[in-house]
């Protein structure tokens, strides 16, 4: 085994161990603001929020976003051991501050998860994972370290599933699918479900979440995982 | 013995901001109060240093602009816990006002940040008005708070006019404030031309300049303290 596959079998196993969902590699040289060179290679990581079949979706959840922190603070920790270049980039639920917030709004987790094959942005605007649908938070941590990438997805694989869509009380869901190079304002009309937030938070609600608790994906991970509980 | 183990403290500050170790500055300053150590001198000699190597290694190439924001980070971090150690005498030779922001229509402010990083560190009174400032703001701004020095930035050649309008007004009020800009449009020919007393080039020009800084700050605290 050479030297990029041990690196990333140990990031994976302090990434999980810290508490991430799911763990991956990309590419992300692309598109990559020159801000950031040279670090072109993306450790994408998700943790699942809690989902329950009728009760909907807690968000942002404040132990995913502590578990997603950790995660992030041992995959920095691991590669700084290792002499290697990185810059964490928090999650969305994480209070943005310091000199670093200068750059966040110049990566999205999304390139990341999807240059990793992690999932494809769904309908909503959302990445969707395979395992473990819509609801889940992401983090990126960019590095120079040399590191075996998964195979980029480039498609959206939501069909001709039309949920998000439908539960979208704005109508702001336009339920395009996703291809590479299409924003997040080619899928969702921005100004709509912005408004729609913009109403909630004024009833105390601190977001909108339907079209993310809507995806039928969630469930099929919370089958699978009272699946394998029942076994 | 005592003065071994400052030194000591002072290497963890510089090398947990040099290696932008947020936890390890967080755990060296703490250290520095608890074994009763002036507060100072951990940020001068110990935070201080530390990014004044940052600047070394900046301007060598060896980090780019995500690791200087980081190192700032991990100091400012430290700072936090020091600053309100700082005995007020040992402060006193720097004491002075300074208002900055980047000019209307500019969002930019990663260069302007660093700069006032500095500004705080050695001890000044520091008026940020943050990015996309109203030219007359400036103007107002230092002359209510009576402010020693300006700085302006501005990253796009549209908005970059304004500083000139700016430093013309506060001259005809105050000749005596002194005036740094910056952004990547500026040339110094332009800066001397406008009235300015000072000058950063770009975004990586204006971080070295705020990291120079670090070492003209240092040296003029020693030599005040002598």
């Amino acid at each position: 085994m050479g030297e990029p596959e041990e690196l990333a079998l140990e990031l994976t196993a302090v990434a999980r161990t810290a508490g991430a969902d799911v763990v991956g590699f990309g590419d992300v040289t692309e598109g990559l603001h020159p801000e950031f060179w040279p670090l072109a290679r993306a450790v994408s990581l998700g943790c699942a929020l809690p989902v329950r079949v009728g009760e909907g979706l807690a968000f942002p959840d404040e132990p995913t976003v502590a578990r997603l922190v950790e995660a992030g603070r041992a995959v920095a920790a691991c590669l700084r051991r290792r002499k290697q270049r990185f810059f964490v980039l928090p999650s969305t639920g994480e209070g943005k501050k310091g000199y670093c917030a200068a750059l966040f709004g110049h990566f999205s987790h999304k390139v990341a998860a999807t240059c990793a094959g992690l999932g494809w942005v769904g309908k909503h605007g959302l990445l969707v994972s395979p395992e473990f649908g819509s609801a889940v938070l992401w983090g990126t941590v960019l590095t120079d370290a040399c590191l075996p990438v998964g195979r980029p997805v480039r498609r959206g694989r939501c069909g001709s599933c039309t949920i998000c869509r439908d539960a979208c009380l704005p109508g702001a869901v336009q339920g395009r699918e996703w291809r590479r190079g299409l924003e997040f304002g080619d899928l969702v009309n921005k100004d709509g479900c912005a408004a729609q937030v913009a109403r909630l938070q004024r009833e105390g609600k601190t977001c909108c979440g339907r079209c993310m608790a809507a995806c039928p994906y969630n469930f099929i991970a919370v089958h699978a995982k009272e699946h394998s509980e029942g076994a | 013995m005592a003065e071994e183990r400052f030194a000591e403290i002072l290497r963890e500050l510089q090398q947990g901001v040099v290696e932008y170790d947020e936890e390890r500055v967080k755990k060296a300053a703490q250290q520095a109060l608890d074994e009763g150590f002036d507060a100072y001198s951990a940020v001068m000699d110990g935070l201080a240093a530390g990014m004044e190597e940052v600047g070394k290694l900046f301007v060598a190439n060896e980090y780019f602009v995500p690791e200087v924001l980081m190192c700032a980070d991990a100091l400012y971090a430290g700072l936090t816990i020091l600053r309100p150690h700082i005995k007020v005498d040992s402060a006193r030779q720097m004491k002075g006002a300074v208002v900055i922001g980047t000019v209307e229509g500019d969002v930019h402010d990663i260069g302007k940040n660093l700069v006032k990083l500095m500004f705080e560190i050695a001890g000044f009174t520091v008026y940020d008005l943050g990015r996309d400032v109203p030219l007359e703001k400036f103007v107002d701004e230092v002359m209510s708070t009576d402010s020693d020095f300006l700085c302006m930035s501005a990253m796009m050649t549209t908005t970059m006019g304004g500083m000139k309008q700016v430093i013309e007004k506060i001259r005809a009020k105050n000749p005596n404030v002194k005036i740094m800009v910056g952004g990547a449009p500026m040339t110094e020919d332009l800066a001397h031309r406008w009235g300015a007393d000072g000058y950063g080039k770009d975004a990586p020009n204006a971080l070295s300049e705020a990291l120079r800084m670090v070492s003209s700050l240092r040296e003029m605290t020693k030599a005040a303290g002598n």
